[in-house]
């Protein structure tokens, strides 16, 4: 079934003024749509109209830089003599199709026709109104820094560009969606980003064939590697800094219009452990925070199924003193130890998942709930051990250090699956699951790179996967 | 289709390594007549009977040779299944059948069919590389309870048990090191195999040793498999909580092997040349 | 591909045993094993449980709530069916892969059983043989019964540190039980066990004061000593072939130790003078064939803490090497090897076959004997 008004869409201007503005007032719903205004003019011996969406543009800049600019240069006979003679606008494009033309409007440009010309000039006007740019919310970093991109595709572009002022970086504008069109760019470095990842990413970029895409989450999803797996394979950051490294590194970055985050491909499972401030400071220490991130991840993945394997089935590797104080603890608690970590897993989700959506006038009571009821009062009634609580504080702490939010995300998974691997058949099953894991990820691709490179399969590589080695041993700046 | 049938090289390299570690010494130590000191002779031997068959691989193997070499991987596998099962069994789940614990084995295997053999030899490299630090942890922390007075008598029980020993490991060696060469994509040469094999079977006699040393060789009476896995996992003379690397090592080094060798043997049965 | 691998892994799930887990606080560990001899030929075994909920000598509430620990015994014909009644008598599940300490009679130990009764123990499910090995005199049940809490001492960890704290000062070997099994079915040097007796005031009575009951040389010396437990560890067993042979007293055990190189600081008294002697380097142990002769070499270095009187040390050095003599001397009518010469002699065959053959034995009944020891003199 065709979308609404289709045909019109795809129809050309004529040189009949009246009918082509009755064209986008029928594709505007100018007759429902309160925001949609046609301006008529007169410049010259010319009639002209403008067509702009109220509050996308810029009232001001249609005013001042187009209608006194026509007014204080009156006969202006054609498009070509506007655009080129009076109209003081930085960008003027012509245009031909009803449908680009429609689509410019609604994005905040003013089309203006004139009774003769069967094209239109579409005149940069934009003026909604967007945030500015701020500290990122959810990548803090000690050093580094502090500005994070918006929702504006050419505030982040600019973005982009101070960080990279390089001739080379090419941003390359695409259109997603088939009805309701999303843009986005596509960005490498010229000499640094090798042709094929650019060319595979510009592929599955066009090849993307939805309706609508809503933002960079779920362009990621219709352009990665393997949707089904648990893991993302496109790295996803909310700072520019960050997605000029990339871009340093050799990865292509896409962006998105009304999405303050980029993606960057192809990229490896370290390069989502790595933080921005890894390289601000000295490599002693980005190096001894990358072994506390490493060793966080696998203490959020494996602490929770370790325990429980020890417990229900090698308890004779615990030491004597600690199993003593174990069962101690739980002398008084009516629940298996599965369903206990399943209780405390289920609470921590919950206080994690409540915090985010809670409003901020209340979010610090949050603190208070989460501390006490959850808590001291669940080990004071007995529902719970006190060392439960420990093991499953830890195993959030070890996953809040993954500096990347959809790895995180997807460490949860496994370690659910740790879990059960455990529970079920011991250490046994743990070796297993990670076995699985593992060769999972040996298998999964990010633009065709294997995730797990340059470790698996071996690659020549600089001093930057678990060590960060001093930068000037690591070749970066550039250079292909 | 044809990157389900063949590896890469550096995967093929790897994944014969690992899995020849963990049945040469599975073999050596747990399964078979106790071979006690000379057991680390016999997989030299082992190394030096395959060498022979390997020269005749190393032109390409043809679809009877395949066909042949993938049974006899199935077979093998299935007794690494079976050794991984009967450990568990030992270590925690004795009152559940052995058929029921080779499940989850089960299921990593037919992942592994699954997602090819790049993934298994990648696997397995990530694991040489977290092996050798566990194992440097555990020779480390185990170091003050090694007698290397227990290495002697030097031959154990003598030439013929070495020899026969030396049989199985060259069976073993060929096996896999046969399946690496026919299954991987590139040309390969005889020098790489050969040293290919020669560090696993290195890093093999060095494990041989270590457990050697670790408790002497009990000459009256068959201990039994049990009493040696017993043994080899905790001993009885160093720490209990050392078992639990130990442990690990065990079971993630019998699942390589079998997930190995079921893909081989499921890749020389589906490659067409 | 993927629904196979789903389907296993649901049959897994169900037929997996995370449904008959015993939780960890329905299962009773043990942490002292006993081993008797029944009058019939049959087996007694005793178990000593920590309560759950005890971490010292009172209760949470610092009242005294009774003994801390359990004591459960059960007998049968064999070691299996002893071990059955005693997993009946415990009255839930018995885990016995924390046992610290096993306890022979010393009746046991001698006996022609006792070889088969290690094998049972090693092969015991989910027994992991770490534990330390006591021989005791009198019944394992009484000695195990009668062993009391160390104030200040966390239940799980008291058996240990009252080990180590013997074994630091040299008067008890460390001997494990995996020691035992080991040495028993090898063809290398015979294991040891420490010897355990009970306190003087238990043995004493109305009409006989301690001094005058108890023979054993160590149990005398602490005759009149106020000891933290009722039981005491001093000495060492021999074992030879699985059985206890002979017993070695306290200062028997150091000069044991000293030549096995297992003891680094001692107190020794010579010429009617106290010397605080460490050990200077690891002894030298050799076995020198000449013909068909063998003769057994060991060399001892040590050093004097304090800057002591040259007389002094050569007394000392020839009291030391009349003891190591006579230890090895006495241990070669026995037969038995404590000091791993058979793991050097073993050294010079090639085969298991060869070194068997050739009857070490008898070769070390007949060996001669050469120890010499040399003190220096430290401090300032």
């Amino acid at each position: 079934m065709e979308t609404p008004h289709a045909a019109l869409l795809r129809s050309r201007l004529s040189d009949d003024l009246e009918a082509n503005v009755q064209r986008f007032q029928r594709i505007l719903n100018a007759d429902v749509n309160s925001d949609a205004h046609f301006r008529y003019f007169t410049t010259g011996e010319k009639r002209v109209c403008l067509i702009y969406i109220e509050g996308m543009a810029s009232d001001a800049k249609v005013a001042d830089f187009a209608l006194r600019a026509m007014a204080d240069h009156p006969g202006a006979e054609n498009l070509e003599t506007l655009r080129e003679r009076v109209l003081e606008l930085a960008q003027c494009d012509m245009a031909e199709s009803v449908g680009d033309i429609a689509r410019a409007v609604v994005t905040g440009m003013t089309a203006l026709l004139m009774a003769g010309e069967a094209r239109a000039l579409l005149m940069e006007t934009r003026g909604y109104p967007a945030r500015q740019v701020d500290k990122p919310t959810n990548e803090s970093v000690v050093l580094g820094s502090q500005e994070g991109f918006v929702e504006s595709l050419r505030t982040n572009l600019t973005l982009l560009r101070r960080y990279v002022p390089s001739p080379r970086l090419v941003t390359e504008s695409l259109t997603v969606g088939r009805d309701v069109p999303c843009q986005a760019s596509l960005v490498w470095l010229e000499g640094v980003t090798p042709e094929g990842v650019v060319e595979a990413l510009r592929a599955r970029l066009m090849a993307v064939d939805a309706p609508a895409v809503r933002g960079i989450g779920e362009l990621q999803q219709y352009i990665e590697d393997r949707p089904w797996a648990l893991l993302p394979q496109f790295l996803q950051t909310e700072r520019p800094d960050r997605a000029a490294s990339c871009l340093l590194e050799g990865q292509a970055v896409v962006l998105a219009d009304n999405s303050p985050y980029a993606l960057a491909a192809p990229v490896s499972a370290f390069h989502l452990l790595h933080a921005s401030d890894d390289g601000f400071a000295r490599w002693q220490y980005g190096t001894f925070l990358r072994f506390i991130r490493f060793a966080g991840t696998l203490v959020s993945v494996l602490l929770p199924g370790l325990y429980i394997a020890l417990i229900e089935h090698h308890a004779h590797l615990i030491p004597m003193s600690l199993l003593a104080s174990i069962t101690e603890a739980r002398a008084s608690v009516p629940f298996p130890v599965f369903a206990e970590i399943l209780l405390m897993e289920f609470s921590f989700y919950l206080i994690n998942e409540a915090g985010t959506r809670m409003p901020r006038q209340i979010g610090s009571a949050l603190g208070i709930v989460g501390a006490l009821i959850l808590g001291q009062a669940a080990v004071s009634a007995s529902i719970i051990s006190p060392i439960l609580i420990i093991i499953v504080a830890l195993t959030g702490l070890g996953n809040y250090a993954v500096p990347d939010y959809g790895f995180g995300l997807g460490l949860i998974l496994y370690r659910l699956g740790a879990l059960l691997a455990g529970a079920l058949f011991g250490l046994y099953g743990i070796c297993a699951a990670s076995f699985c894991a593992v060769t999972g990820l040996c298998a999964l691709r990010s633009l065709g790179q294997p995730y797990l490179a340059p470790v698996a399969p071996p690659r020549p590589h600089g001093m930057d996967i678990l060590l960060r080695g001093p930068v000037w041993r690591q070749g970066k700046g550039g250079r292909s | 289709m044809s990157e389900k049938t063949t590896i890469s090289r550096a995967s093929a390299v790897s994944g014969v390594a690992a899995a020849l570690i963990s049945r040469a010494f599975y073999g050596l130590m747990v399964e078979g007549p106790a071979l006690d000191n000379g057991a680390w002779l016999s997989i030299l031997v082992g190394l030096a009977l395959a060498l022979p068959t390997l020269w005749l691989f190393r032109r390409g193997v043809g679809r009877s040779a395949r066909l042949l070499l993938a049974a006899a991987l199935f077979v093998d596998a299935m007794k690494a299944l079976e050794g991984a099962a009967f450990s568990e069994s030992c270590i925690a789940f004795n009152h559940i059948p052995s058929a029921v614990l080779a499940l989850p084995l089960l299921a990593a295997a037919a992942r592994c069919l699954v997602l090819g053999g790049d993934a298994v030899g990648a696997s397995a490299r990530i694991w040489m590389r977290l092996f050798i630090p566990a194992l440097g942890l555990i020779v480390a922390l185990q170091w003050s309870y090694y007698r290397p007075l227990w290495l002697t008598p030097v031959l154990g029980h003598g030439p013929g048990g070495i020899l026969r020993g030396g049989v199985r490991c060259g069976l073993w060696m060929a096996m896999l090191g046969g399946a690496g060469m026919a299954l991987c994509r590139e040309q390969v040469r005889f020098e790489r195999v050969v040293r290919t094999l020669a560090v696993a079977a290195l890093v093999t006699a060095i494990l041989i040793l270590l457990r050697l040393m670790m408790a002497p060789a009990c000459l009256s009476g068959d201990m039994g498999r049990a009493l040696r896995l017993d043994a080899l996992l905790t001993n009885g003379r160093a720490p209990l909580l050392l078992q639990l690397p130990m442990i690990v090592i065990w079971f993630v080094g019998l699942t390589h092997l079998l997930c190995f060798e079921i893909w081989c043997a499921v890749a020389l049965v589906r490659k067409r040349s | 591909m993927r629904r196979s691998l789903a389907l296993l892994l649901i049959i897994a799930l169900v037929l997996s045993g995370c449904g008959q887990t015993v939780e960890v606080e329905d299962q009773a560990y043990a942490l002292v094993l006993g081993l008797d001899a029944r009058g019939d030929g049959g087996v007694e075994l005793t178990i000593r449980i920590p309560r759950i909920g005890h971490s010292g000598d009172s209760d949470s509430d610092g009242k005294s709530s009774g003994r801390p620990y359990l004591v459960l015994a059960a007998a049968g014909e064999s070691y299996a069916q002893a071990l059955e009644q005693l997993q009946w008598s415990a009255a839930r599940e018995l885990n016995l892969s924390h046992i610290a300490l096993i306890v022979a009679s010393e009746a046991l130990a001698s006996s022609a059983a006792f070889p088969r009764l290690i094998d049972s123990v090693a092969e015991t499910r989910h027994l992991y043989t770490t534990a330390a090995f006591v021989v005791c005199s009198g019944r394992a049940r009484d000695f195990i019964e009668g062993q009391e809490t160390i104030l200040g001492a966390h239940l799980s960890s008291e058996i240990a540190a009252m080990f180590r704290h013997y074994a630091d000062h040299g008067y008890i070997p460390r001997a494990s039980f995996a020691e035992l099994y080991y040495a028993t079915h090898s063809c290398y040097s015979d294991p040891t066990a420490i010897w355990g007796f009970p306190d003087a005031g238990e043995l004493a009575t109305e009409d006989q004061p301690a001094a005058a009951v108890i023979t054993d040389d160590d149990a005398r010396l602490n005759a009149d000593t106020l000891t933290a437990s009722s039981r005491q560890y001093r000495g060492a067993a021999l074992f030879l072939d699985g059985r206890m042979v002979g017993r070695l007293n306290g200062s028997e055990t150091l000069c044991l130790r000293l030549l096995t190189g297992r003891v680094t600081g001692f107190g020794y008294a010579a010429a009617g003078e106290g010397l605080n002697l460490s050990t200077l380097r690891s002894p030298v142990r050799r076995v020198r064939l000449d013909g068909d002769r063998v003769r057994l070499q060991a060399e001892i270095a040590l050093i004097s803490e304090d800057p002591a009187d040259p007389a002094v040390l050569r007394a000392a050095e020839q009291s030391i090497k009349r003891d190591a003599e006579a230890l090895i001397r006495w241990c070669q009518q026995l037969r038995a090897d404590p000091f791993a010469f058979a793991d050097r002699a073993a050294a010079r065959f090639a085969t298991y076959e060869s070194w068997l053959q050739w009857n070490w034995r008898e070769r070390y009944a007949q060996a001669d004997v050469e120890v010499s020891v040399s003190i220096a003199r430290g401090g300032s």
